[in-house]
């Protein structure tokens, strides 16, 4: 099993990026599971169609422990396992502490046992504004972290800010940095500038994605482009990402 | 009004029940949690602390530096202390305050054991739960993490004694009577986890032959040893007529591999609706004295258990409850209830109370008058009065 978490500032792209790298795996016959690690719980609303599904924070709100591992995991038509952790309502509770809480509820009911994914993806919300958000990339769950980015300058600044978190956390035995994936926005010189972020943490840029009316069709549909345009060369820039990340975390294996 | 304590007090809590499980291991125990809080956890909770050094140290958590996530401070000054002090382990247990915020004491952990090479344990602790639970997980980290895998073979006749602390058995000497009492069984003692303990036979626990589990803090340890070295476990305590029952099930668990909980088959087939007399206090402790009454006397026996345990340890008329409206409804009709003196305001008009000590519930209030039931002659005065209804 790979577990990966995805950062990045908010609204950069993270939530349709991870819903079509996880719909491109399972495509391949892989078991994957996302986890959408924000209050808002939107993650995995593409992959569901625009369904809401029940959140972690939802049941224990509702209903305490009495829940299983059924109540909150939905399986979208794409084949992707998914599970949305939630948090308090807007302006009251604490949102990280929901994330530790939420993730540690779907150890317990099971996930990592009952439905043996290949592959966990964690989509966390803009910043590690806190030790909650910080828990996807804890030991026990994601290996790497990966940061999308495009090329103005405070998406690169949330993406630095991120980096160097991931490298404070590095005593603490949590995951490494995987790369960056640079989600194109059509501005001059965005290739040089997440490049040059590239280097100075000494990584990498995994993928690069364009900027397509066709993503902004099918998010405006609730939909992945991997099913409102499989054929096309942006559902082939998808699956060249996905096969990458996949092939990196695995020493080389192909999906 | 359901779950809630309002005559009675509350057991010890779950970081209390960690630092006890540790208390005499070697190890230097840190709990995360605000200056003066070490008062709670161990000179109220703990019978030794008077008389026997041990390491355990409060961080002096506070409230900036759990805002601004200041979790180096901690692991410097940990860091600090294992340098002069050379613990054989370290042991951080949570609290309250970094519980809420989601310290990430197993990422801490991982820090202060590169920094020191001592072995760096987290016990899961929070203050939300009672010292069944804290001892428990201690002892389950004992069980993973300093028990060496040896890989020899097992020693016949040899026990390891596990969950006995004094916030379940307080009186002076309770350990050595055990032991002894084992012993005159024909059982060698492999190892006592932990009191009058010596740490160095607890590395050496995988040899023992079976584990006698002598309360519900033992339990998550006994599972750990069973999974890792096959060491099968019988739960009870050799206590008045009930100690052959149990010398039995060591035997035949030593023979053939398998778990046995005796004090449950003690009073098992006890009409359900009806008591005589109720024994109150932890799992294992209460059911097994519940079993000697069981084969002393004819009248129906239960044990009351307000504890957290393992749902395993409570079953039949060893009844889990929760809140003093439970613990009446369980006591309820009894003409003898066996029990701290403090649970007097959920006793009966008609029942006697015959006082048991427990530390873990009244701490030093009556502590002198604490009854090792290990010894025959002190048991036997204790079935004496519930016979006899002296109540003195």
């Amino acid at each position: 099993m790979i577990q990966l978490a995805f950062y990045g500032k908010g609204g950069i792209g993270k939530s349709t990026t991870v819903s079509n790298i996880a719909a491109a795996l399972a495509e391949r016959g892989l078991r994957v599971v996302q986890i959408g690690c924000d209050p808002k719980a939107d993650s995995t609303m593409n992959l569901c169609h625009g369904q809401k599904i029940p959140t972690v924070m939802d049941m224990c709100r509702k209903v305490n422990d009495a829940f299983d591992l059924e109540d909150v995991v939905v399986q979208s038509e794409s084949g992707v396992y998914c599970a949305e952790t939630g948090g308090p309502l807007p302006g009251v509770g604490c949102a990280g502490r929901g994330v530790i809480t939420a993730l540690e509820k779907l150890t317990e009911k099971g996930l990592y046992e009952k439905l043996a994914p290949d592959v966990v993806l964690y989509d966390v919300l803009g910043d590690v504004v806190c030790g909650g958000f910080a828990m996807p990339m804890r030991k026990k769950y994601a290996q790497s972290v990966y940061i999308l980015t495009s090329g103005e300058a405070m998406p690169i600044y949330a993406a630095a800010n991120i980096a160097m978190a991931v490298d404070h956390f590095k005593a603490r035995h949590y995951a490494r940095l995987g790369g960056f994936i640079l989600n194109r926005r059509q501005n001059a010189d965005e290739t040089q500038r997440v490049e040059q972020l590239a280097q100075d943490f000494h990584s990498t840029i995994v993928g690069t994605l364009a900027d397509s009316e066709m993503v902004r069709a099918a998010d405006n549909a609730h939909r992945i482009v991997l099913e409102t345009a499989a054929d096309s060369e942006m559902a082939a820039a998808y699956r060249r990402l996905a096969e990458t990340i996949y092939a990196r975390e695995t020493g080389g294996a192909p999906c | 009004m359901r779950q809630v304590y309002t005559q009675v007090p509350c057991y010890a809590g779950d970081v209390s029940g960690a630092a006890s499980a540790l208390y005499e291991l070697g190890g230097m125990v840190v709990i995360h949690d605000p200056s003066g809080c070490n008062s709670t956890y161990n000179t109220h909770d703990e019978t030794r602390w008077y008389d026997k050094e041990s390491l355990i140290f409060i961080s002096g958590l506070n409230d900036m530096d759990a805002i601004v996530g200041n979790d180096e401070k901690l692991v410097d000054d940990v860091v600090e202390a294992a340098q002069n002090l050379h613990p054989r382990f370290i042991a951080l247990c949570n609290s309250p305050i970094p519980y809420i915020i989601g310290t990430d004491f197993e990422g801490l952990s991982e820090m202060i054991a590169d920094q020191t090479g001592v072995p760096v344990f987290y016990i899961p602790t929070n203050g939300l739960h009672d010292y069944v639970d804290g001892a428990g997980r201690a002892f389950e980290a004992v069980a993973e993490m300093l028990v060496d895998d040896l890989g020899e073979a097992k020693r016949p006749h040899s026990v390891n004694i596990l969950g006995l602390t004094p916030l379940d058995f307080d009186a002076p000497g309770s350990a050595v009577s055990l032991e002894q009492k084992l012993v005159d069984a024909g059982w060698q003692i492999q190892s006592n986890w932990a009191l009058d303990s010596d740490p160095e036979a607890i590395c050496g626990a995988g040899r023992a032959a079976v584990n006698l589990v002598v309360s519900s803090t033992g339990w998550r340890a006994a599972k750990v040893l069973k999974a890792r070295f096959g060491t099968p476990a019988v739960a009870g305590c050799p206590v008045g007529s009930f100690s052959e029952t149990l010398f039995d099930a060591l035997e035949r668990s030593a023979r053939d591999g398998r778990t046995r909980l005796p004090y449950l088959d003690g009073i098992q087939g006890q009409p359900s609706d009806e008591v005589q007399t109720a024994v109150i206090g932890e799992a294992v402790q209460a059911g097994s004295i519940a079993a000697a009454c069981a084969a002393e006397q004819r009248g129906p026996v239960r044990a009351v258990v307000p504890t957290e345990c393992s749902k395993a340890l409570c079953a039949g008329q060893v009844i889990s409850v929760n809140g003093e409206a439970a613990v009446k409804t369980a006591v309820g009709g009894a003409e003898a209830v066996m029990a701290d003196r403090l649970y007097a305001p959920l006793v009966p008009d008609q029942a006697k109370l015959i006082p048991l000590h427990h530390f873990a519930f009244s701490g030093r209030i009556g502590y002198d008058r604490a009854v090792n039931f290990f010894d025959n002659g002190e048991f036997s005065n204790l079935a004496k009065e519930i016979k006899n209804g002296n109540t003195q």
